[in-house]
This record gives C-alpha cells, sequence and structure tokens, in this order.
C-alpha cells in the first residue's frame, strides 16, 4: 500500500513537472522567437504579440492538463 | 501607484489576520492544505475572520429541493435549515464538507444504520454497513440550489457590470457625437480593442454578430478575476464550475452558428486520402471537445494557482514560526514572505486581464473557424 502511494506520488510528481517542462521549452522558443521577429519588424510588433500569446496559451492549456492529472492523482494518494 | 501599495498592504495583513486567527484551532499544527483549501473554495457562509474559535461572517441563504415530497424549502441560514430538521452530513460522513445537509424524513433509518456500523461485530460486516450508509446518504441530499459565496459574488458583479455598462450605454445613445467621460472614457478603449483586434481579426464578416458575447466574456471575466483578488471576496473563476459554464457557451456558439465548411471539415476532411478520412473524423470529434475543456481548464488552473501561491507564501510564515516554536524564525520568514506574496500579487494583476483576454481571443477564434469562409 505504501509502494503505491509512493508510486502514485512520483507519477503526480512527474506527471506535472515533465508538463510544465515541455510547456516552459515551448513557451521559451516562442518568447525568444517573437521577441527576435520584433528586433526584425518593429512594425508588425502588434501582431506579433498578438500571435505570441495565443501560441503560449495553447501550449499552457497542455500543460495544465498535466498539472490537472497530477491533482487528480494526488487525490487519490491523500 | 500610492494607493495601490497602501491596497497591497492592507491586503496582506488581512491575510495575515485570518492566518493568524485561524492557526490556534489545530494546535502547533498548522495546516496548509487543509487551510489553503478553505481560502480557495466555495462555501455556504461568508466568513471573515475567527478569533477564539469562533468565526465572524454571515450566513447565506439555503434553497433546497427535498426530492421526498418535491417541495423546495428555503432558509436564511443553514443554521435555520438544521433547526426544521435538516441534517448536517458530516455527522455521518467525516469527509463532507462544512455545510452540507441531508433531508429530514430519513433521520431514524440514517441513525439506526450509522448505529449499527458502530455495533458492527467484524471488519467485513462493517464494510457492508458502510456500503449501506453511503447509499442512504447518497439518496437522502436533497438538490442544493443555495445562494454559495460564489454565487453571492456572481450577483456583485453581475450588478457591477449592468450598472456600469447601462449608464454608459445610455451616455453613447443619448450624446453620441460628444466625447467620452468618466468611466465611459475609461472603458471605451478597452471596448474599442475589442472590436477592432480581437472581433475584427478574428470574425472579419460577422464581428457585429458576436461582439456583445465577446464583450461579456471579457468583462465578465475580468472584473471577476479582480474582484477574486480583493480579500474576503470569493473565487468564482477559480471554481471549475464556473469556467465549464463558460466554456459551454462557446461550445454551443461555435457548433449552433457552424457554416456548412466546419461540419464538412469534422465528417469528411477534405484534400486527403480517403483512408485517412475516417481518422480525421475522430480527430475533428474529439477536438470539439477538448476546445471547451482546455478553456475551461486554463482559466481555472490559471486562477487557482495564483491564489495557491500567494496563500503559500503567507503561510511560510507560520509554518516556519511553529517549526521548532521559534518565533523569531516567522518574523524573519514574514520580510521575505510579505515581499514575495505582494510580487505574485501584482503579477495576478496582470494575469487576471491576460486570461479575460486569452478567454475572449480563443473564443472568437473558435467561433471564427466555424462562421467564416476561406480556411
Amino acid at each position: 500500500m505504501i509502494l503505491l502511494d509512493l508510486g502514485l506520488g512520483l507519477g503526480a510528481g512527474l506527471a506535472a513537472g515533465l508538463a510544465v517542462l515541455g510547456a516552459g521549452i515551448g513557451i521559451g522558443q516562442i518568447g525568444g522567437n517573437a521577441a527576435q521577429a520584433i528586433a526584425r519588424q518593429p512594425e508588425a510588433s502588434g501582431k506579433i504579440n498578438g500571435a505570441m500569446i495565443i501560441t503560449a496559451a495553447m501550449i499552457e492549456g497542455v500543460a495544465l492538463f498535466g498539472v490537472v492529472l497530477g491533482v487528480i492523482i494526488i487525490g487519490k494518494v491523500a | 501607484m500610492r494607493n495601490l501599495t497602501v491596497f497591497f498592504l492592507i491586503n496582506l495583513f488581512l491575510l495575515y489576520r485570518s492566518v493568524a486567527a485561524q492557526s490556534p484551532q489545530k494546535e502547533n499544527n498548522f495546516n496548509l492544505v487543509e487551510f489553503a483549501m478553505h481560502h480557495i473554495g466555495d462555501s455556504y457562509s461568508w466568513d471573515f475572520y475567527t478569533v477564539d474559535h469562533k468565526t465572524v461572517g454571515i450566513d447565506l441563504p439555503r434553497i433546497l429541493f427535498n426530492p421526498l415530497n418535491k417541495k423546495i424549502d428555503f432558509f436564511w441560514s443553514t443554521h435555520r435549515a438544521v433547526e426544521h430538521g435538516y441534517l448536517e452530513e458530516h455527522e455521518f460522513n467525516p469527509e463532507a464538507i462544512h455545510g452540507a445537509l441531508l433531508v429530514p424524513q430519513s433521520k431514524e433509518s440514517l441513525e439506526s444504520l450509522a448505529d449499527s456500523l458502530k455495533l458492527a461485530p467484524d471488519s467485513a460486516s462493517a464494510a457492508l454497513w458502510q456500503v449501506r450508509l453511503n447509499e442512504k446518504i447518497k439518496e437522502s441530499r436533497p438538490l442544493d440550489f443555495s445562494i454559495t459565496k460564489n454565487v453571492l459574488f456572481l450577483f456583485f458583479a453581475s450588478v457591477l457590470l449592468l450598472s456600469i455598462f447601462i449608464s454608459i450605454a445610455r451616455r453613447y445613445q443619448k450624446n453620441p457625437n460628444t466625447p467620452p467621460k468618466g468611466l465611459q472614457s475609461a472603458l471605451e478603449p478597452v471596448i474599442i480593442f475589442i472590436r477592432d483586434d480581437i472581433a475584427k481579426t478574428y470574425l472579419p464578416h460577422h464581428y457585429e454578430k458576436y461582439l456583445p458575447l465577446l464583450l461579456n466574456f471579457f468583462f465578465f471575466i475580468w472584473f471577476l478575476n479582480m474582484m477574486g483578488l480583493i480579500p474576503f471576496s470569493g473565487n468564482v473563476t477559480g471554481n471549475i464550475a464556473v469556467t465549464a459554464s463558460l466554456a459551454l457557451i462557446t461550445m454551443v456558439v461555435t457548433n449552433v452558428s457552424a457554416k456548412k465548411h466546419y461540419w464538412g471539415h469534422i465528417l469528411w476532411f477534405p484534400g486527403v486520402p480517403v483512408f485517412v478520412k475516417p481518422i480525421m473524423f475522430v480527430v475533428e470529434l474529439v477536438s470539439v471537445f477538448t476546445k471547451p475543456f482546455a478553456l475551461t481548464i486554463r482559466l481555472f488552473a490559471n486562477i487557482t494557482a495564483g491564489h495557491l501561491v500567494i496563500i503559500s507564501f503567507i503561510s511560510l510564515i507560520f509554518i516556519f514560526g511553529k517549526l521548532g516554536q521559534v518565533p523569531a524564525a516567522g518574523w524573519a520568514t514574514s520580510v521575505v514572505s510579505v515581499a514575495f506574496a505582494l510580487f505574485i500579487d501584482l503579477i495576478e494583476i496582470l494575469i487576471a486581464l491576460l486570461q479575460a483576454y486569452i478567454f475572449t481571443t480563443l473564443s472568437a477564434l473558435f467561433i471564427g473557424q466555424a462562421v467564416e469562409h476561406g480556411h
């Protein structure tokens, strides 16, 4: 039983952690590339900002699925 | 800026006070999870603070539909409902949330089941009684339409939104060609922004039809997000039922107003080999439901996470203070904790606006994909 709880706890942590890790890489890429794009074409910054925020929100949504999954697993442990 | 700083200092002071007041209940054992969940959750009373195990707050009315006699009961508080024969669920089920009620008629059978459970000779029969008791509890739950804290704050937000926007709209109708005044000039750029940057971008041909919906989404979510940051207020957009309802509206509007090409893309995806079409059908059908689900989770998780981080920073003071019974550790931590909580609080103001913007934009995008031609 303790082993199961340990496994579930580790799984929950990994689910949330890995999802956030992936999202971090993704949003970092978006932010970096958007900054570069704005530096090259400052007049298009409005459009780039809009696209950046929407794409980041999409990635964030996927990451939050992982976090919610982690919370659900933790609910089974507690 | 100065007013803002004062506001947040008051905010933190009040948070501090409620933490300090509640911690003595659990002697020397500060339960962060319980405390945090109480702060972000819904409740049947609007509590302000607790002093000497007495909670100061306002009881909220209960509206309960009794399934046994098919009648709606109204009480001004949970206490009154109990006086009129309703049972508190946590008497029979220790895991029940505070304030959950059971219908009055089934008292004898519930008590006899609980007694049988206590007198059970061995663990196997105890488990059997437990199952029966759980079933009985389940069937004696009334349908709960009570005005909870979240519902109360939904009403507050509705009244605020209606009073602000009706007065603004009246002014536009009366003097359409005069410069904006007061609140009108504060909100006009925001309304223009949503019309030009969200509605016209994603719904270029139909923006007039969907602009009221998008404006509603934006201001409703923004106002509730900001209200959630005020101490003692309800955490409405951090409630998954609220965000799910909002996303459901987007889903219904998207699918009801969808044009031919939207259904064409779902049922018979164009431009791919025939054997791929059934696979695309499954993928597209799933995406009909994942889009609103993602909207639900995004708003809920962002707001909940922000509140949890602030509460955790403030709670650190008491966790360190209780560790080894050294109050000085708590005082020392408080400097760092308050600074960090203030920082997160300011970020939360940005997030409140950003999440409202993202929800509105994605709704416009989804509706636009279904309504607009081209893609």
